[in-house]
């Protein structure tokens, strides 16, 4: 390669780092990437009230647990698993683009806020679902009813045992009690204004739901958990199935279509121009 | 950020697409004949017959599936709107990535025991075809392990490749994916980095016109038969 070749290719990689290591705002972070399970003052959601964080542990251990949950845990550090007990086993989740420095401005701006006197707690009236809306639920979730904002239909990566066939996507987790697991339909609510997971968050930062479809899907859910519906455990051993007997009709049609191959190019196509 | 993730794919897909474009015209500048299959078919026929057609079907299905997707992903999400049809496709394209593995598997015997076939396999062929079988392995898994891709390329490769085309990457996308989707993603941007010194290049000289064009007969010019006469 010679020189104008790597000078160029040099110029790209610190174009493109540059554009990379762009960060967010504390503030932004937050929001996107917290309010989903905590609030600073308005009560526990999935997670803990952050009000007064710092009281709780030091900052250094904070920083640690902002910025890799799963290694404090598997640790076995007491702390982490009292509140992985308390959060109804719903693992902390380490938020994409996370470092020690945004965890410390995170820091920074919950012990400002707490000095604010804290966010406004929230006051939440569970809703009353309808069987209208479980049934819009269960269309959002399989994708014959579009998202407002182009978000995509939940299967795309997601199942829940009362989906028949083939089940749903297998890319995340299987959502059949996600209704308890996150809360009911206070967490679950705020869960799915802002979905916090490192998938999700590019993919939901731009195509947000709206409250009509979180209702929707909210009842879905909590139906599912009513409905308590068997796994579909055959659901993956008959994709493949259904996948090799289609590989072998595949063969088989070829083998049938080009039987002759050997014998009958030549001929015909003399016999053809006489 | 992980910077391994961005080596990967936040630079690496650049390096790739720089490589393929310059060494693919500096190829076809230099050695525009070279420009070619290197077909064995000559050599050996009955293996050939299992090994080509199920793999050249079934690739350049699950190519036009992805390209697809990449360009109208939501006529992808329209169809997948209803389960029924968004099984159809994942188990067709299942099947393409079958009959692609199982067309591998005979190139591979093909190459290896075949004296023949074996002696016109350069070090770049089996670099290739290996690169080829894992990415078909990697696909193969990503389909049992992590569906409905059809549906969530939409929502999560789409957008990755549409940032790295308009020169402003953005990893968050594939960062948390699951290992075999990314080793899948790795694979493809290795194939294009490969192209321009490998046989693939073929793919770019596909000689359409044989597809309606009307066949041509080769025959000898002169009586054989009289010429080993005299």
């Amino acid at each position: 390669m010679n020189s104008s070749y790597k000078n160029l290719l040099i110029a790209l990689i610190i174009f493109l780092t540059a554009n990379l290591m762009a960060v967010d705002t504390a503030e932004n972070f937050y929001q996107i990437n917290c309010k989903a399970c905590h609030t600073i003052g308005g009560g526990r959601l999935i997670g803990p009230d952050l009000m007064d964080v710092e009281t709780r542990k030091d900052r250094e251990w904070l920083i640690n647990w902002i910025e890799d949950p799963a290694a404090v845990l598997a640790s076995g550090d007491a702390y982490a698993n009292k509140i992985f007990e308390e959060s109804n086993k719903v693992p902390m989740i380490k938020s994409p683009g996370i470092t020690k420095e945004i965890a410390a401005e995170l820091l920074d701006y919950i012990a400002k806020i707490t000095s604010e006197g804290g966010e406004k707690e929230v006051v939440w009236e569970a809703p009353k679902f309808t069987t209208e809306d479980i049934s819009k639920g269960r269309s959002y979730f399989s994708g014959s009813l579009k998202f407002e904002n182009d978000a995509p239909p939940c299967v795309s990566c997601h199942t829940v045992n009362s989906i028949p066939g083939l089940g749903g996507g297998r890319l995340g987790v299987n959502l059949t009690d996600v209704y308890q697991r996150l809360g009911e339909s206070r967490g679950l609510s705020i869960w799915l204004k802002a979905p916090p997971t490192a998938t999700m968050v590019p993919i939901f930062s731009k195509h947000p739901l709206n409250e009509q479809e979180i209702i929707s899907l909210m009842a879905f859910f909590k139906n599912e958990v009513e409905v308590q519906s068997r796994p579909q455990f055959a659901s993956v051993a008959n994709f493949i199935l259904y996948g090799i007997l289609g590989t072998i009709i595949f063969f088989s049609v070829f083998g049938a279509i080009w039987a002759n191959r050997f014998k009958a190019v030549r001929r015909p196509m003399v016999k053809g121009i006489r | 950020m992980d910077n391994f993730d961005l080596l990967l794919y936040g630079i690496y897909p650049y390096i790739a697409m720089f490589v393929f474009l310059i060494f693919t015209i500096n190829r076809y500048m230099g050695k525009g004949y070279s420009y070619s299959s290197l077909s064995s078919q000559f050599l050996e026929n009955r293996i050939h017959f299992w090994a080509l057609v199920p793999f050249h079907f079934g690739i350049i299905f699950i190519f036009v599936g992805h390209l697809t997707a990449f360009l109208i992903p939501s006529t992808i999400l329209a169809w997948n709107s209803d389960l029924t049809r968004l099984y159809i496709l994942e188990v067709s394209a299942f099947i393409g990535g079958l009959a692609t593995l199982v067309g591998m598997f005979f190139i591979f015997v093909r190459r290896i025991f075949n004296a023949k076939a074996n002696m016109v396999t350069s070090t770049m062929d089996w670099v290739i075809l290996t690169l080829i079988l894992l990415q078909v392995i990697a696909g193969l898994g990503t389909a049992v392990f992590h569906s409905w891709g059809s549906s969530w390329f939409a929502a999560v490769a789409t957008p990755y490749l549409l940032s790295i085309f308009s020169f402003s990457p953005n990893i968050d996308f594939i960062t948390p994916l699951p290992w075999i989707v990314k080793l899948h993603i790795f694979g493809a941007w290795s194939i294009i980095l490969l192209f321009p010194f490998s046989r693939l290049v073929h793919v770019l000289v596909m000689p359409n016109p044989y597809l309606w064009r009307k066949p041509q007969l080769v025959r000898w010019y002169w009586n054989r038969k009289k010429r080993f006469i005299q």
